[in-house]
Formats: C-alpha cells, structure tokens, sequence
C-alpha cells in the first residue's frame, strides 16, 4: 500500500472475520467480495469513478460496524413515515433490524417482503440467484465492501402476475456516536414477470458525528414489470451516504427509480440501470439541495443491451453556499441494441457564486440506428421570470424561493405515490432558501 | 394620481425617454399612441421598475409617492399594475399558485387579510367568468403555452384580481381578434370606477374604439409631442406617425 492514500483497507479484517465464521449460502460471495475490497483500496479522485468525490476522510475514518442496537424512539421516526397510506415498514438503526419500529403488516400470499437476513436461510436459492447481478461490485470498491458485509436488509419477492398494493417502506437510520459507525445495508427487489410493486427507501441520521452509510439496493426486474423505487436521503450533518443502485430489466418492463439528496457531508448517488429485454423503459430521476459544503455526485450508467429500449435520466441541482455537485452519465448501447432512445438531462441551479458543479455525458455507441440526446445547463435564475413575479407584488425571496421549486418540483411532480410526493415537496420548501414564505404566502398547498 | 416629471431613462447607455412629463388624475384613461421603437412599453417597464432600464433624471409619483425609489413588488404592492406587451412564460409554477401568491402579497401590504382557499377560488371563478377566460388555464404553468389571446386575456385578469389603482396596459391589443378585443375592453372598462387610473399603450386607433380614452398623448423618439382628446387618434390613423413626425423634428429644429 501507498502511504499517499493512508487508507487502510485491513480496518475491516476483525468485523469481518467475525461475519466469515458465521458462514451460510452467501459465505463465498462475501470472502470474495470482501478481497475484492482490499485489491482496490480506497477509490481516488484519480480514477474514473470517483474523480469528482473524494474518498480521504472515509478512509482515514476508523469505522465499526454498530456491536449492538442504539434506541430510537418512534417519535423520532415519525416525520420519516409516509403519512395516509399503508406500508410494509422496516427499520434499521446503524444496519440492525428493529423489531419494535418495524410494522411489516400483512403480506399478500406468495409474496415476501422479508429481512433479508431471514431471507437467506428461508429463501438462500432466491438469494443466492440473483443477489450481486445488477452491480458491478467488482470494480466499485464500495459495491464490494457492502457485499463483503451482506448481513441484513430488505428481501422483496414479488411472483407473477401479483401487485403488491401498498409501498414497501424500509427505514435505515443512523444513529452517530463516538465511534464512527459503519453500516452496509442491502435491499434485493425481485419481481417476476408482470409483477408490480413499489419501494420507498429512507436514510436518516441522528447526530452530528461522522458515520459511513453504504446502502446498495438491487432491483431484478422480468418481462412486463413495473417497479418504482425511491430513496429520500436526509443523514447526518457529517455522514457519509454513498450509495449503490443496481437494476436489470425484461422485456417491456418499466423501472422508475428517483432519488432525492437532501442532507449528509457527501452523497454520491451510484446507479447502474441494464434493459436487458426489447421495449423496456427505465426512469432514473434525481434532484438535490447542495447547500452547507454539502458534495453530492450522481454517477450514472444506463447500458442498453437490447433493441428498442427508452432511458431516461433526469438530473437536478440546486445548488447554494459552497455547496458542489457532480453528475456524470454514460450510456452504452450494444451492438444489438438499435431503436435505442436514450435522453439524459443534468441540470444546475447556481443560487451562490461559491457553489460548483462538474457535469459529463458519456455516451459509448455500437449500434447505427439509435436516439441518443444529452443535455446538461448550469444556469441562474430566469431574470425576465423574476421581474415578472415582482410585477405581481411577489417580493425577492418568494420569488426567488418560487422559481426555485418549480425547477425542482419537474423531477417529482409526477410521482404516482400521493403522500410522498407531498412529502417531497415539503422537505424541497423547507431546504429552499425562504421556502417558508412560499408556504406562508399560500402559494404552494 | 400618477405625475411624470421630466423622466430620463436610458438602456445600456443609450437614452429612450427623453424627457417625459405625463399626468394622469385619479379616474381619468390616458392613452399613449406612438410607433414601433418610440419607447412606449420602455416607458411602461421602467414605471413597473425594471433593472435594464437606468433612470436618469426626473421623478415619477404615485399618489404623492415617490415609485422611483420603490422596489417592482412595492410598486405593484402600492397600487400599479402593468400588462406586460409580452407576458413572460414560468415553466413549473402553476398559474393558480402564482395568482394566490401574488392576491395574498398585495393583500398582505395593504393590511387585509389574507384570502382562503374557498375565498380564493370564488374571485378566481368570478373575474375569469367575466373576461371569458378558460379556466383551465389557470391550472398550467404560468403563460406556457398559452395563445397569444389567451396571454393578454390573463393578463386582464391577473389586473381585476390585484386590484391596482393604476393600470399600465403595453399593446394588450397586439395579436388579439375583434372578439377577444371586445372581451378584453369589456373587462377593462368594467374596472373603470371613476377612482382607478389607465394609461392604455397602443399602435392602433382601433382599441381606443372600445376603451375611450380622455386624453391620448403621442409618443416619438422618447418624447410626448402632442396630446389632445380622443379625436387625435382618429386623427393619427387617417394620417399616420409621419406627419407628426415632420411637424416635431421641426420643432425640434432636427
Ligand atoms: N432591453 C433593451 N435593450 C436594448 N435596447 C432596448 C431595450 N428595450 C428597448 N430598447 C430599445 O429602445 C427603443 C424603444 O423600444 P420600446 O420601448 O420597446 O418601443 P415601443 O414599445 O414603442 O415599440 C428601441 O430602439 C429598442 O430597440
Ligand atoms: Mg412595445
């Protein structure tokens, strides 16, 4: 090892030489995984993936996992909680399973909505199947160490033909204390051949210290599906949140995934979305509020392995203070892959003079006969639009304030799921710089 | 009452009003006539209070109010409404947010009380009944993608809902069909209450057919030339700009 990277990937050996001993039907994945992990080392702002965030203080950080279940009481968790409809609830705190603030309800026959820690001694086959295809966590080292450290986390199984009615709520919460806390938490969504179902998934932090969250959800999705998943990210002010998405699509299949960075130190934001059958559309959405010295970086790939697919990726920032984000989409269209029809926007809002945004297409084309657009602005606010609004009586900062959310509210105004659209738009007024007046003013119910 | 006084402006370093005196008394129709390019809707930004436009001498008062020195949403706060010539286009803000918004700041500034939802959506119904104004509109964006007609048929009624004491109407003739033309007067006049003011900007006699001005000023090259009851439009469109022209290059010895 270099000493210039300081980063010491044996700080994991004794956590997971415990979890070795443990053993199970995903023991090999894991010891695999986990070696992976240590062959890499600490991504650098050297390398492809990681340019625009940098990784030094998680490796320097002496990271553990939780030993033992911190206590969260419900009241705490309320304002996570999807107000008005049913869901299957799980909560995690620092990635261990809490029984008493889980509320999985009843679910239909043949489904599973499950730990997944259960679900790999009931269901190891179903586990074992499909667990790791959607990602490369061969060559994204914390893809691998989150699947050196598979333990516990949400298990969906949704067979054919069945439409899970009510959303999937799974809640990880961290909760920081002197020791910075580590936690791997691992979602695996199956849904067999004209299955529907819906996910919500939530990362909230509690206190200020720092603490590593490494979540990566697995979406395997078969012909005729439709899934939509969402993460509302809200850490803590010094967690660092680097998630992992992966997703792989049949034939007409219809995957939307829309994930809102809100709080954390650094959230990177990495999905890989495969459409793996003819006519399927996959949906990536993204929007942030990089305020503070807040870094957020979406790293995308779409890879169109078959003819006559749509992608769409839709990026958002808004960006104030010395807040700094990244976007970096690469689509790759196989040979085989024509009719292809890929868009990919990534657009900034610069509220600050401070703030700085990275942007990068990256299109890899092998078919002739394909749609590929890319469109990325960085751009103020609309002059004409706020003297407009002034010209109505609306002042500086509700208009400022209201140009703002109309900017924001295009990645999640058409969210199917009522109450958390609310709860969206909510979190965007309250982060928006005056969001209150907005709301005080009436203007946005 | 609103008093222009010897009013500069300038944009980008280059002067267009060059001088203005206009008076318009509480509950009088002012109408400034004038060719493309004399300065009529520069005229009509800067009393809204648009950044571009630098004033540089004169003063303009509002009820003994210097507007000059006030903020645009003060301004339209404090009673002035200007029907912009091109209505701006806000993707992503609902018209019926935006209105609310804007109803309650007014109303907030002239210390009444805020408007409910219900309370809200009844002024709603009744103003757009009464300038015939789809009311599906008010469910899009701001101005997206609305017609020409339809943009100056809002902006009437964003007018009747905020109430102003002085109105500020740019060219809300252009691109409009004799119907809507009727519709749209209709509406103003119908906010003619003996204390509310207008200074209607036109190209065109034909408006001032169905809003009947007290007064009509001619605007050239940044300056009023003439002023004199309705008659003198009827005048200008028998004649065109070009006498006038002639008469007050003349005049200013050009
Ligand atoms: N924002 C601006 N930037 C540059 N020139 C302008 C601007 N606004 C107006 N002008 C110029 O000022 C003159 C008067 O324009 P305007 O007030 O729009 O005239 P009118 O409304 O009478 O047609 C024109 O020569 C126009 O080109
Ligand atoms: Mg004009």
């Amino acid at each position: 090892m270099t000493t210039e990277t300081m980063n010491d990937q044996r700080q994991f050996e004794s956590d997971f030489t415990r979890l070795a001993e443990a053993g199970g039907p995903l023991a090999e994945l894991r010891r695999e995984a986990y070696e992976r992990f240590v062959e890499l080392g600490w991504p650098t702002t050297r390398g492809e993936a990681y340019r625009y965030t940098d990784c030094r203080p998680i490796a320097e950080a002496d990271l553990q996992l939780a030993a033992s279940a911190a206590e969260v009481p419900m009241d705490v968790l309320r304002p996570h909680l999807l107000d008005g409809v049913p869901c299957h609830r799980l909560v995690f705190v620092n990635g261990i399973f809490d029984e008493t603030l889980s509320d999985i309800g009843t679910i239909p026959d043949g489904v599973t909505v499950m730990r997944l820690a259960e679900a790999i001694t009931e269901q190891p086959d179903m586990v074992t199947r499909h667990i790791g295809t959607t990602i490369d966590w061969k060559i994204d080292a914390f893809d691998a160490l989150n699947t050196a450290f598979i333990e516990d986390g949400l298990m969906m199984h949704v067979p054919a033909g069945v439409h899970l009615e009510h959303p999937v709520h799974v809640l990880h919460v961290t909760r920081s204390g002197d020791k910075p806390i580590v936690s791997h938490p691992r979602t695996l969504i199956v849904v067999e051949n004209g299955g529907r179902a819906t996910c919500v998934e939530t990362c909230c932090g509690l206190g200020d210290d720092p603490c590593l969250v490494n979540p990566v959800t697995e979406i395997v999705a078969g012909d005729d599906v439709h899934v939509d998943h969402y993460r509302i990210v809200r850490e803590g002010e010094k967690t660092w949140h680097i998630g992992g998405f992966g997703l792989i699509q049949g034939n007409r299949s219809n995957v939307n995934s829309c994930c809102m960075a809100l709080d954390g130190e650094i959230i990177r934001n990495g999905m890989t979305g495969t459409l793996d059958g003819t006519e399927g559309m996959a949906n990536l959405r993204g929007l942030a509020v990089v305020d503070g010295s807040r870094h957020v970086d979406n790293f995308l790939r779409v890879n169109h392995m078959k003819p006559e697919c749509d992608s769409r990726e839709y990026f958002k920032h808004i960006l104030t203070d010395k807040g700094s984000a990244a976007f970096t989409g690469r689509i790759y269209v196989e040979e085989d892959a024509q009719k292809t029809d890929a868009v990919q926007t990534n657009m900034n809002l610069l509220l600050s003079e401070n703030a700085k945004v990275r942007t990068r297409p990256q299109l890899e084309i092998f078919a002739d006969d394909v749609k590929c657009t890319h469109g990325a602005t960085i751009g103020r606010l609309d002059e004409q639009a706020m003297f407009y609004l002034h010209a109505r009586g609306i002042g500086k900062e509700a208009a400022k304030s209201l140009l703002t959310f109309a900017f924001a509210n295009e990645v999640i105004e058409d969210i199917e799921l009522l109450p958390l659209r609310r709860m969206m738009e909510s979190l965007l007024l309250e982060r928006l710089p005056h969001g209150d007046l907005l709301r005080s003013m009436g203007g946005v119910d | 009452m609103l008093q222009i006084t010897n009013l500069h402006a300038s944009v980008e370093g280059t002067e267009i009003l060059r001088g203005i005196d206009l008076t318009i008394p509480s509950g009088e129709v002012h109408s400034i006539m004038g060719p493309n390019g004399s300065g009529k809707s520069t005229l009509a930004r800067v009393l809204a209070g648009e950044d571009a436009y630098e004033v540089t001498e004169g003063s303009v008062t509002l009820d003994g109010e210097d507007l000059l020195d006030m903020d645009p949403d003060v301004r339209a706060c404090e009673g002035l409404f200007m029907a912009f010539q091109y209505p701006v286009e806000i993707p992503g803000v609902s018209t019926k947010y935006f209105l609310r918004a804007a109803v309650n700041a007014v109303r907030a500034h002239r210390e009444l009380g805020e408007l409910d939802a219900y309370e809200f959506l009844q002024m709603v119904k009744e103003k757009a009944e009464a300038l015939g104004l789809d009311t599906s509109l008010l469910d899009r964006s701001v101005n997206e993608g609305f017609s020409g007609g339809e943009k100056k048929r809002a902006e009437i009624f964003q007018m009747a809902m905020l109430d102003p004491k002085m109105c500020v109407l740019d060219e809300t003739d252009s691109g409009l069909d004799i119907d809507a033309l009727k519709v749209v007067s209709e509406g103003v006049n119908a906010l003619r209450d003996g204390n509310r003011s207008f200074l209607v900007i036109t190209h065109y006699q034909r408006l001032l057919d169905y809003i009947v001005p007290d007064v009509v000023h001619v605007l050239l090259n940044g300056r009023i030339v003439r002023t004199g009851g309705k008659d003198l439009a009827k005048q200008l469109e028998a004649e065109g700009y070009a006498g006038i022209e002639a008469e007050s290059n003349v005049a200013n010895g050009a």
